[in-house]
């Protein structure tokens, strides 16, 4: 019986291990490592002709962004850029993360999306772009995103999208039931209740779920809940802005006139579909998924601005968007930044990027006011000027808001306590409270100073 | 030359007028005659050769199970820290894990899964083996083969499965329920999550334990039928007297295994945390916590820490397992 005993808790041990090996498997540099990705055929030529080109790589999850680093290559002769596609994503900060520790196939420039900008700065992983005259072009960026990704007098990476928030709503829902598109949450509230009473089977939203959507809610209500400053971090999940956030959806969920279901599932393809959901609150990216999920409704539906909580100063937050950085390993910072800056300031590769597969929202005021972008009327939309509601969104985005070193860990905890709050075990509240003392702890063990 | 083998040349040298052994025999003789140190020398080479058999294991098992637990647990004693960098703190991730709420919180939840899951399942998988075993059925290969089907869909393909079937628009279950005028039942509920997670799991790994206790119903001689027959005993007495007994062992292993495997939980509640990620928190299992605090968190020192947590839960849950089987045999 003993060896018996013995062998089961080594077997579980081996188990184990075998997992852990396979986890060092999956944390291994992407798969493309070494494989030259796209490159155009017209790029070949012209870099032969001038002599050895400069090579570096760049890391992104864009789709169709290859056609952008062709066109580069074929009007740089002196660089050649080695586009391979990334894993979106966590994905590709552990690839990153495991090249950066090892120092193997660190990749010169990577895509970054804001949140996870203050991780990697704080690392020390990427090159200061300030040095390599960011200065120059910075004013070219809408305020808010280039304040995301500078920490001090320190500029760490291009911002390349962004997604400022934006209510859609079923319009001709709304109206069948008499209720008017809510323009402050008092209204929203308000405006959740009667929908539901007016039909049982009808709500105005669903709570989403996804971290970002809840942190983009706090910037959108004014609230701070990271400050860093080096090595010293303020970090603040009990302030009003917080807490009216979280006592809004707590209210909500516990009121019943908010639908159950969660964002980005079947059933609430089906509800948007099936016109039991009339509202949905997301980054300026949501309209595509609207439109696949409820290709019937051309017409019906309608982007607003978000709604406020003092209507008389606006305020918006930010859910999704990416920059472009440039890594402290690489040997062509120079190179990479003049690829990095042409790539998110030049107006024909911006304007192009809005479009065909990569459908980004853009970051420059040239773009954003640029007439062939915020003049497009929206077919699908009622022949709505989308664009322009976005880029007034885009505008009031608040500059000051920013993230902590270790967003995983905050997303981590916030879902955990999120599930407590669904099953009733705590209030919303609470939640913040907690996810208030954990990111405390982890601040404080993560070598950070924290002012209380 | 495996001629060098004693047991071979013994048996060789035994069948008469073998004259070609013979000659072996005395080469081999001829070869290690002088001296005894060549002696200890062949003892030496004769003792090496299982392990020259077992060596192409014995590799792997080192590359591919001893050095991937070297080296995490080497990577268990550091802590990365975002300001300051990597250190040695010795056993203090250990501490950490017995403090942490979110690792226990991940325990208590498969606990509270296995307890429902695992009598459940080896319950259907005994009733079915013996079903199987029995004389009546009719067309037992096809049932056979259709209880086992569900083991041969991958877990991550069952649970995505499972999903829809829950699912509260396109879910069949709730299509029905709504055709015949009935509220559809919700499976992904805070509540439900775990009856739901234990029903997939069941689905899928009852037809694998009944065909282990099936195989050992098969090696059970049928005198003992015969004679339990002659001693007037029914169907079902021959069932629980005879049979369940005798295959205890086979019971207990498919028992251990569940065990472990319980504890291992992670694709079925991993994906259905896509469709209900505020029912599923990402430490709802402990796997579910190493894998988030590796990937999301990058705290790789910390998750394997954890795993390591885990693994001696696993010990001590399935040594648990095995004391109180044995100690309720050997009582009886």
């Amino acid at each position: 019986m003993r060896r018996r005993t013995s062998r089961t808790a080594f077997t579980a041990l081996a188990l184990l291990g075998l997992s852990l090996s396979a986890c060092g498997q999956a944390v291994s540099p992407s798969p493309a490592a070494s494989a030259p990705a796209s490159t155009a055929p017209g790029a070949s030529p012209a870099a032969s002709a001038a002599g050895p080109a400069t090579e570096i790589t760049f890391w992104s999850w864009v789709p169709g962004i290859g056609d952008q680093v062709a066109e580069f290559n074929a009007s740089h002769p002196d660089i050649k850029v080695n586009h391979e596609s990334a894993q979106a994503g966590n994905a590709e900060y552990t690839a990153l993360g495991t090249a950066l520790q090892t120092g193997v196939g660190v990749p010169d420039l990577v895509q970054i999306e804001y949140q996870h900008l203050p991780g990697f700065i704080s690392r020390g992983d990427l090159a200061n772009l300030a040095e390599l005259g960011a200065g120059d072009v910075k004013d070219q960026f809408v305020e808010w995103t280039v304040a995301q990704a500078s920490q001090g007098d320190g500029i760490y990476a291009y911002p390349q999208d962004a997604g400022p928030m934006i209510m859609m709503c079923n319009k001709t829902l709304l109206d069948k039931y008499g209720v008017a598109v809510p323009t402050t949450w008092d209204e929203f509230t308000k405006a959740a209740a009667t929908l539901h009473a007016a039909d049982k089977n009808v709500y105005l939203t669903n709570f989403t779920a996804d971290q970002g959507h809840f942190f983009g809610l706090l910037w959108q209500s004014g609230a701070r809940p990271f400050t860093v400053d080096g090595q010293n971090i303020k970090i603040d999940f009990t302030s009003p802005e917080v807490t009216r956030v979280a006592k809004l959806w707590g209210d909500l969920m516990n009121s019943g006139n908010m639908s159950p279901l969660d964002t980005y599932t079947n059933d609430w393809n089906a509800a948007l579909a099936n016109q039991t959901i009339a509202c949905w609150t997301a980054g300026a990216w949501g309209p595509s998924l609207i439109e696949s999920a409820a290709p019937d409704l051309k017409g019906n539906w309608q982007v607003y601005p978000m709604p406020q909580w003092d209507a008389s100063k606006p305020i918006n937050g930010n859910y999704g968007g990416s920059t472009i950085a440039v890594t402290k390993a690489s040997t062509h910072p120079k190179e990479a930044e003049t690829f990095a800056r042409w790539l998110n300031t030049d107006p024909k590769i911006t304007l192009d990027l809005t479009g065909g597969n990569a459908n980004l929202f853009p970051v420059t005021k040239a773009t954003l006011s640029n007439p062939e972008w915020s003049g497009a009327k929206a077919e699908f939309w009622g022949g709505q000027e989308t664009h322009k509601v976005m880029a007034d969104g885009a505008n009031q985005v608040d500059v000051s808001f920013g993230w902590s070193p270790f967003t995983g860990f905050v997303y981590t905890t916030y879902a955990e306590e999120l599930t407590n709050v669904r099953a009733g075990n705590i209030t919303f509240e609470q939640a913040m409270q907690n996810v208030q003392e954990k990111s405390t702890a982890y601040a404080k063990e993560q070598g950070f100073t924290v002012q209380e | 030359m495996d001629s060098s083998s004693p047991v071979a040349l013994r048996t060789a040298a035994d069948e008469p007028g073998s004259g070609d052994v013979t000659i072996v025999r005395s080469e081999a003789i001829g070869r290690t005659a002088p001296g005894s140190g060549s002696r200890r020398w062949q003892r030496a080479r004769r003792a090496s050769v299982p392990y020259l058999f077992l060596a192409p294991f014995l590799v792997g098992f080192a590359v591919f199970m001893i050095f991937p637990l070297i080296y995490a647990f080497d990577l268990s004693l550091y802590r990365t820290k975002i300001v300051g960098g990597k250190s040695f703190v010795g056993l203090e991730n250990y501490a950490k894990v017995l403090g942490d709420s979110s690792f226990w919180e991940g325990v208590r939840n498969v606990l509270t899964f296995g307890l429902i899951q695992i009598p459940i399942m080896l319950g259907v998988a005994l009733i079915a083996a013996l079903l199987l075993d029995s004389v009546v059925i009719r067309g037992k290969t096809i049932f056979r083969l259709g209880f086992f089907l569900p083991f041969a869909v991958p877990s991550v393909v069952a649970a995505l499965m499972w999903g829809y079937m829950y699912g509260q628009a396109f879910g069949p279950i709730a299509q029905i329920s709504r055709a015949v005028g009935i509220t559809p039942p919700e499976f992904l509920t805070s509540g439900t999550i775990i009856p739901a997670l234990a029903n997939i799991s069941t689905w899928q790994f009852a037809g694998y334990n009944m065909l282990i206790m099936f195989a050992a119903l098969q090696a059970i001689p049928h005198e003992l039928y015969e004679a339990a027959r002659v001693d007037g005993a029914s169907g079902i007495q021959v069932a629980t007297r005879v049979k369940i007994p005798l295959i205890g062992p086979a019971i207990v292993l498919t028992a251990i295994f569940s065990v472990i495997g319980t504890l291992q939980l992670f694709n079925e509640p991993s994906v259905l945390r896509a469709v209900s990620p505020t029912i599923i928190p990402p430490n709802f299992t402990p796997n579910l916590y190493v894998y988030n605090l590796a990937f999301t968190n990058r705290q790789f020192d910390y998750a394997a820490a954890v795993s390591f947590g885990l693994a001696l839960v696993t010990a001590v849950l399935s040594s648990l397992v095995l004391f109180v089987v044995y100690r309720r045999q050997s009582l009886r």
